[in-house]
């Protein structure tokens, strides 16, 4: 009797598998304070291109090259690599 | 792969940051601005002025306060050369620091062993506007629509102990990156959550696929999920979701639980990516990911997402050692990659502040809105002229290869070169013999086959 049950609950719970096939996990899930802090921690305070502070805009560029009398250095590029993103 | 590796080799040397940080106005400026679709005004007109003698769609320029362009190059020749394209540029500067005396463009493909010719000063002087035009956004950060949420995503590759690795220079062990969940994916999850009630329900694939693709690491061409520079799958993107409890009153917070696995690579055989500039890549990401989204009503309010898992990346080019040289002599080409370890994600995304927010009228006036505006059939003629991989900027292909929102962007923005370069270029060859047009017509194909596998990511990138 003992070795039905087993068996029957087996059954019970593999076609529960079969029918969800990802389960919502029984841990605790993570709160939101805690999603947070998990995520932040993945980013590094000090990141070597962030050390040229980029402007975006060409017209501030030209405005602070005639002010300071200093070139403006343009990177001409596809992406946007200046702050958060891949390229 | 161009701006991530100069990112690396050449912003990222601490020599070059002190000499730009002290000596220069550091601008960034996406290429589609100055060369593709430069806003029709004033500002426009200095765009124009400073593509007028660019030697690729993308590259690194010196200009002085009237914006006229002193010096441009692509790469160098090693890590010095940096710094004396640096010294060079400010001597000019010296010499030409506004519009007073006339001067040519100096341009290198490679500083300073490959120089180009000089492009004339035309003479005119630009007026340079105090400010945009009224009622636009500055062209460098272009409006949203309101309510549009932005997402930024961290990715870290993790040593045999499960910590972070400690580089962050390299894309493939630290990456950054933002992405945009456009309303209409919000509306779709709220119709959803509605239906669903208290039942769990599985996330729409869009938006699923929308997160996946931005969680791997390395540079751009080796997403592998849709890259357009290769074979791209998504093996696994399984996100289910249930509504659990309000943060407040007007709050309702959904739990999101997901698994996904993405294999990308490049392609084999002929035409494929090491027909065009030799490189090979591979890549499989196998992720976990639990979080939450915050509704109000059908907008998301707030996107805290984790994803924990694995990861393998190899990247190398069979026809040139990428170990050899420094970076900054094969800058389109990127550094060899041989990754594998766990990894970890974790994506937070807001809706976008009232300045970001724009409206209707000021995003169709925005440029991404000018780049989408190329038609259909320019690109059919100019895929029809240069043929093969050009044919990646069609409408349909660009469907086939399910390329998302982002990249079909970014590939608009880079078709504008192409056809001001090929419009030049029956320009100059109209009056010549049938044969030298024809040989003319081939070398600007090869050309151009070549800048496009170099300098966009298509069938690269």
């Amino acid at each position: 009797m003992r070795n039905l049950i087993v068996v029957a609950c087996s059954v019970l719970f593999a076609s529960l598998a079969w029918a969800e096939p990802l389960r919502i996990a029984e841990k605790q899930p993570a709160t939101p304070d805690a999603l947070k802090a998990e995520i932040e921690a993945l980013k590094s305070s000090k990141v070597a291109w962030r050390e040229i502070a980029w402007k975006s805009c060409l017209l501030d560029g030209l405005k602070e090259s005639r002010a300071k009398n200093k070139p403006a250095l343009l990177w001409v590029f596809i992406d946007r690599p200046i702050d958060d993103a891949r390229c | 792969m161009f701006a991530g590796a100069a990112r690396e080799a050449v912003f990222s040397n601490p020599s070059v940051i002190r000499r730009v940080n002290a000596d220069f106005v550091p601008v960034a400026l996406k290429a589609f601005l100055v060369i593709n679709a430069p806003p029709n005004d004033e500002e426009g007109r200095l765009y124009r002025e400073i593509s007028r003698s660019a030697v690729a769609p993308q590259g690194i320029c010196v200009v002085n306060s009237a914006g006229k362009v002193l010096a441009w190059t692509a790469i160098f020749d090693d890590d010095k050369s940096v710094l004396d394209f640096l010294d060079d540029a400010s001597k000019r500067f010296a010499e030409y620091p506004d519009a007073e005396k006339p001067f040519a463009a100096e341009r290198y493909m490679k500083y300073p062993s490959q120089k180009m010719e000089d492009v004339e000063d035309n003479g005119r002087i630009l007026p340079v506007p105090e400010q945009h035009a009224a009622g636009t956004h500055c062209p460098g950060n272009p409006p949203m629509r309101k309510g549009t949420v932005l997402a930024r995503i961290l990715g870290r590759a993790l040593d045999k102990d499960g910590k972070p690795v400690a580089d962050t220079l390299r894309q493939e062990h630290y990456v950054e990156d933002r992405f945009h969940v456009p309303v209409a994916m919000q509306e779709a999850l709220a119709k959803a959550l509605k239906g669903a009630g208290s039942d769990r329900f599985r996330l729409a694939d869009d938006l699923a696929r929308l997160l996946v693709s931005h969680a791997f690491l390395g540079q751009l061409d080796v997403n592998p999920v849709s890259s357009m520079a290769g074979k791209g799958d998504l093996k696994q993107g399984e996100f289910w979701a249930r509504k659990v409890v309000g943060a407040d009153d007007k709050t309702v917070r959904v739990r999101i639980e997901g698994k996904s696995e993405a294999v990308g690579g490049s392609n084999d055989g002929p035409g494929g990516d090491q027909s065009v500039d030799g490189r090979i890549w591979q890549h499989e990401v196998k992720l976990t990911w639990e979080g939450i989204v915050d509704m109000k009503k059908d907008r998301a309010t707030r996107l805290l997402l984790v994803a924990r898992g694995s990861e393998k990346l190899q990247w190398g080019n069979k026809r040139i050692d990428l170990t050899g040289e420094a970076d900054v002599t094969r800058l389109p080409l990127g550094h060899a990659i041989d990754l594998e370890c766990d990894v970890r994600y974790g994506i937070i995304g807001e809706p976008v502040s009232a300045e970001e927010a724009g409206t209707a009228e000021e995003i169709a006036l925005s440029g991404p809105a000018r780049a989408q505006q190329v038609p259909e059939e320019a690109r059919r003629q100019l895929s029809q002229m240069l043929g093969g991989q050009f044919m990646v900027f069609r409408d349909k292909v660009q469907d086939e290869l399910k390329l998302s929102n982002d990249q079909q962007q970014k590939l608009t923005e880079q078709f504008g070169p192409y056809r001001q370069a090929t419009m030049q270029l029956f320009e100059k060859i109209r009056d010549l013999k049938p044969e030298e047009r024809e040989k003319e017509l081939q070398e600007h194909r090869r050309k151009s086959d070549e800048k496009l596998s170099a300098d966009v990511h298509v069938p690269s990138q």
